[in-house]
């Protein structure tokens, strides 16, 4: 599973991309909204795992423009704040949970 | 610094690296397990903080003993991987008071398979007054560039982004509710505490 972990916090980025590797995913990451769009563009992904607020861009916003060309891309937004995003994007809530989150993947 | 020396022998796998006159003379607090992971020398310094507070093991202890909840276990494992691997641990955490941020390195060096030295090292010139909490909401002390706020989402503290180093301090009033341009984060600590603890290689 080729997986698109996106965040503007260097830490949460590069910290879930090391533990999904070393759970066996293939994980590529972005730090925000536009960079993520021209990824999602090049190669060929399965997930999209955005944080909702980014500069530029919220994750809500870069879902949207992903699944125009994407729209069977599979999505899930990761926050701090309250529930956020349309009901059919799945939502991480912050603090992560790293067992549910690997569940939400379908480990 | 200085200090009555420690009256224990010291560890001759720490020869000729290191000597017990060397560890006298310096801020950190250091401690030296054996294989074991009982404490079997520590320096002068360690005792200071020790004698008065009784906070830190003792020699002929484990020193895991002095630590307690889930940090015992995260610990074990780490202790446990820089035997098995050689390779030094460092983090670095604050020991802060309301008015005033005090950085500290911890430093965990490996003498496989005779054991480790630890240290405690406060950050030199990095104690600083802690930042007044905003008392108005628009106050733009703790924003990014970009226009937002960058929050632990564990253990809530802000990230400072007026210092080129890793820093993040309490701000009260964000600590129950965040504010409305919060990104939330993860700081170093909270990193290899959640996250990293069970998977490293």
């Amino acid at each position: 599973m080729h997986i698109l972990v996106v965040d503007d916090d260097a830490n949460s980025r590069d910290g879930l991309a090391e533990l999904l590797t070393f759970e066996g995913y293939v994980v590529d990451t972005c730090a925000d909204g536009p960079a993520a769009l021209a990824r999602l563009g090049e190669s060929s992904f399965d997930v999209l795992l955005t944080d909702y607020v980014m500069p530029e861009m919220t994750g809500v916003e870069l879902i949207d423009a992903a699944r125009v060309t994407t729209p069977t891309l599979r999505c899930l937004i990761m926050s701090g704040h309250a529930r956020v995003g349309p009901a059919d994007i799945v939502w991480v809530p912050k603090p992560i949970d790293v067992e549910r989150l690997l569940l939400a993947l379908g480990r | 610094m200085g200090g009555i020396p420690s009256v224990h022998p010291f560890p001759a796998f720490l020869e000729p690296t290191f000597s017990a006159e060397m560890l006298a003379r310096v801020d950190s607090t250091i401690a030296v397990l054996d294989a074991a992971g009982i404490i079997v020398w520590v320096n002068p310094a360690w005792e200071d903080v020790e004698r008065p507070h009784r906070i830190l093991s003792l020699v002929n202890t484990a020193y895991l003993d002095g630590i307690a909840g889930p940090l015992r276990a995260y610990f074990e494992e780490v202790l446990t991987e820089a035997m098995t691997t050689g390779e030094i641990y460092e983090q670095t955490y604050d020991c802060s008071s309301p008015t005033t941020i005090r950085p500290y390195q911890m430093r965990v060096l490996p003498f496989p398979p005779h054991g480790m030295m630890i240290e405690h090292t406060p950050i030199a010139g990095a104690a600083t007054p802690a930042p007044a909490d905003p008392e108005d909401p628009s106050d733009t002390r703790f924003l990014t560039p970009a226009g937002l706020i960058v929050q632990c989402s564990n253990c809530r503290r802000i990230r400072d982004p007026n210092v080129d180093s890793e820093r993040w301090v309490w701000v009260s009033r964000w600590v129950a509710r965040s504010h409305p341009r919060t990104s939330h984060g993860i700081c170093t600590p909270c990193l290899g505490f959640y996250w990293r603890r069970g998977r490293r290689r």
